[in-house]
């Protein structure tokens, strides 16, 4: 039992967290994929219902598109946390060919740090527009408008925290060999 | 802070390996801050842009992608046109080029189809005495038809952009891919004449026949969602929920996509989604910044104070798609440009239309050429071969792609034929 013990250090966390911390992350990570996933799938039957509406003897119903619209806000932004963790987020990946590891880690750990800071600044803006947007409606579903904010602020909250765990893990650990070795091939 | 800081800092960000969509992000938050302008307008115009119906199309047609991907419709392509052309000297190349087109009229994504193509068609050529330059090169080049033939994903964004019809940019773009890909054969029947260690297939009427059927059901997606859009059935946001439904029926029909399949298909979509939609919001703020700062108009002046010719000007736009196709993702660089060079082609009495197929084809290029080229990427991976293998073996490919991008530039009529006589 002591996989969970205070003395692995910082180093030790990081390289092998502890089952609960691996727990945490992958059930916040089911959470966030499972709304993207649930907004995937109503933006799909809104749109197939939308388009059999139109040759059916029934009245067409406004809200459907709007919901549609709604979903795909909110596929963006809760995804973009899991995005940070994969390093799945499209970037210019030519400064890792460079040999120097010392180099490759501060540049990580200042990409991270920046994506923190404007994960940050998203965060404290979507929930000021969460209180804020409140007493509007959208037009077709009267849904309060603080929902839309409400639901990305999952997003823009994981974003934050994962770089910063991301960036504390390049700075302990360094870049993995294997983005290096990845690297070196393309640089080849 | 000055628009040139605001550049200056977005590319020392995007060199430093911040992910796009946060290099465009950050710098614009730090614009709002510095001008007194309220953060909650910047997420608001970072919202909105996403709240858009036509870019409904852009998860749907992934999906479509990802649910071909899995259900096993490249192998029934490929089997299919080895046995319609395995006697052909270089066979292999130009079931590369066939299947391509073949697997674009169901996914809008060069990535996707190199991922999907290349397991199967790279070894296949190293196993009959190809080169690996010639399979790399031609996977990677045919490749980029996906992107170009409708459904595609970038021309789906650059309409969006553009606020032009959807359906007019599907329309006007089947034409040039059909040339890429004639042009990519032309390069393999030169190609091929070089390679002595090739061996060819037995042809047999009776496996055309086996691997025909098996394609039938598959190869009825585009014509239910380029005939649905172009007969008005649907718009293609509707087609792109009609294809995806489509070919999860035929998949679970196959039996080769099952239930718990599902999971892992959705979660592809959903995170491709993700990090391309990220950009496209995000770009939008930049936009807002640019129109604020006058930089469309100010560009405007200075390319009018260069030349007066729409001729010219096309050159111009192919040259910096080019570039910037090199250095940056093509979703990255048409959410950046189009604001910018679209005000700069009315001026010019440029079809938006003509100029969409012309970016959309020239960044694809870029796909293929360092220090961003995904499919070099993905092809890397696949083959197990070096970056250098992959760049040199699509260069030859390279050239009926640029060749037909000024074809597009001195002959815009022939693209715009097709969406005008279909009324679009």
């Amino acid at each position: 039992m002591t996989t969970d013990s205070p003395r692995r250090g910082l180093r030790g966390f990081l390289a092998e967290p502890p089952p609960w911390a691996a727990r945490t992350v992958r059930a916040l990570t089911a959470v966030e994929i499972a709304i993207g996933v649930a907004a995937l799938l109503l933006i799909f039957f809104l749109v197939l219902v939308q388009a059999l509406q139109r040759y059916l003897p029934v009245e067409g119903w406004a809200w459907t598109g709007e919901l549609a619209r709604f979903c795909l806000v909110w596929l963006t932004f809760v995804t973009a946390g899991v995005l940070v963790s994969t390093d799945s987020h499209i970037s210019i990946e030519m400064v890792d060919a460079v040999r120097s590891p010392l180099v490759r880690r501060v540049v990580r750990v200042i990409s991270c740090l920046v994506v923190a800071a404007a994960g940050a600044a998203l965060t404290v803006t979507a929930w000021e527009l969460t209180l804020d947007q409140g007493i509007l409606k959208s037009p077709a579903l009267g849904m309060p408008m603080s929902w839309l904010y409400g639901i990305s602020l999952i997003g823009f909250v994981s974003s934050t925290l994962r770089a910063i765990v991301a960036a504390v893990r390049f700075a302990v650990l360094g870049v993995p060999e294997t983005d290096a070795e990845d690297a070196e091939v393309a640089a080849a | 802070m000055s628009v040139l800081v605001l550049c200056l800092l977005i590319t020392l960000l995007l060199v430093i390996r911040v992910p796009v969509a946060f290099a465009f992000i950050g710098p614009s938050i730090v614009y709002m801050l510095t001008t007194g302008q309220s953060l909650g307008l910047a997420l608001r115009l970072v919202a909105q842009s996403t709240a858009s119906f036509p870019l409904l199309a852009v998860p749907l047609f992934i999906l479509l992608g990802c649910l071909a991907n899995h259900a096993g419709i490249a192998d029934r392509l490929f089997d299919f046109a080895l046995a319609l052309m395995g006697r052909v000297r270089g066979s292999l190349g130009y079931v590369s080029v066939g299947v391509s087109v073949g697997f674009s009229w169901m996914s809008g994504s060069a990535v996707a189809d190199a991922a999907a193509l290349g397991k199967l068609e790279i070894p296949a050529m190293l196993r009959s005495g190809y080169s690996k330059r010639f399979a790399l090169g031609v996977t990677g080049a045919a490749a980029l038809i996906a992107p170009v033939m409708p459904p595609s994903i970038p021309a789906v964004i650059y309409a969006g952009l553009a606020a032009v019809s959807t359906g007019a940019l599907f329309a006007a773009s089947v034409v040039p891919a059909l040339l890429m890909a004639l042009g990519l054969c032309i390069v393999v029947f030169f190609w091929v004449r070089r390679e002595d260690n090739i061996v060819r297939t037995e042809f047999s009427w009776a496996r055309v026949w086996e691997t025909g059927r098996r394609v039938i059901a598959p190869l009825g997606a585009p014509v239910i969602i380029l005939g649905g859009i172009l007969a008005g059935f649907f718009t293609p946001t509707e087609s792109a929920a009609v294809g995806a439904a489509y070919m999860a029926l035929i998949g679970f029909a196959y039996r080769t996509l099952r239930l718990r399949d599902l999971p892992k298909v959705l979660t592809e979509a959903v995170l491709t989604t993700g990090a391309i939609m990220l950009i496209v919001a995000s770009a939008n703020l930049l936009g807002y910044i640019f129109a604020r700062e006058r930089v469309p108009q100010e560009i405007s002046e200075l390319v009018l104070g260069l030349t007066s010719d729409p001729t010219v000007f096309l050159l111009l736009v192919l040259a910096l798609s080019l570039v910037l196709g090199t250095a940056l993702d093509a979703i990255a660089v048409l959410t950046l440009t189009v604001p910018i060079l679209l005000p700069l082609s009315e001026t010019y009495g440029v079809d938006p239309i003509a100029l969409g197929v012309l970016m959309i084809l020239s960044q694809m290029i870029g796909l293929l050429t360092p220090p961003v080229g995904t499919v070099i990427f993905v092809l890397q991976a696949i083959a197990k071969a070096r970056m250098s293998e992959v760049f040199w073996g699509s260069l030859p490919f390279m050239v009926p792609l640029v060749l037909l991008c000024f074809a597009i530039i001195f002959w815009p009529d022939a693209i715009l034929y097709l969406p005008r006589e279909l009324g679009l």
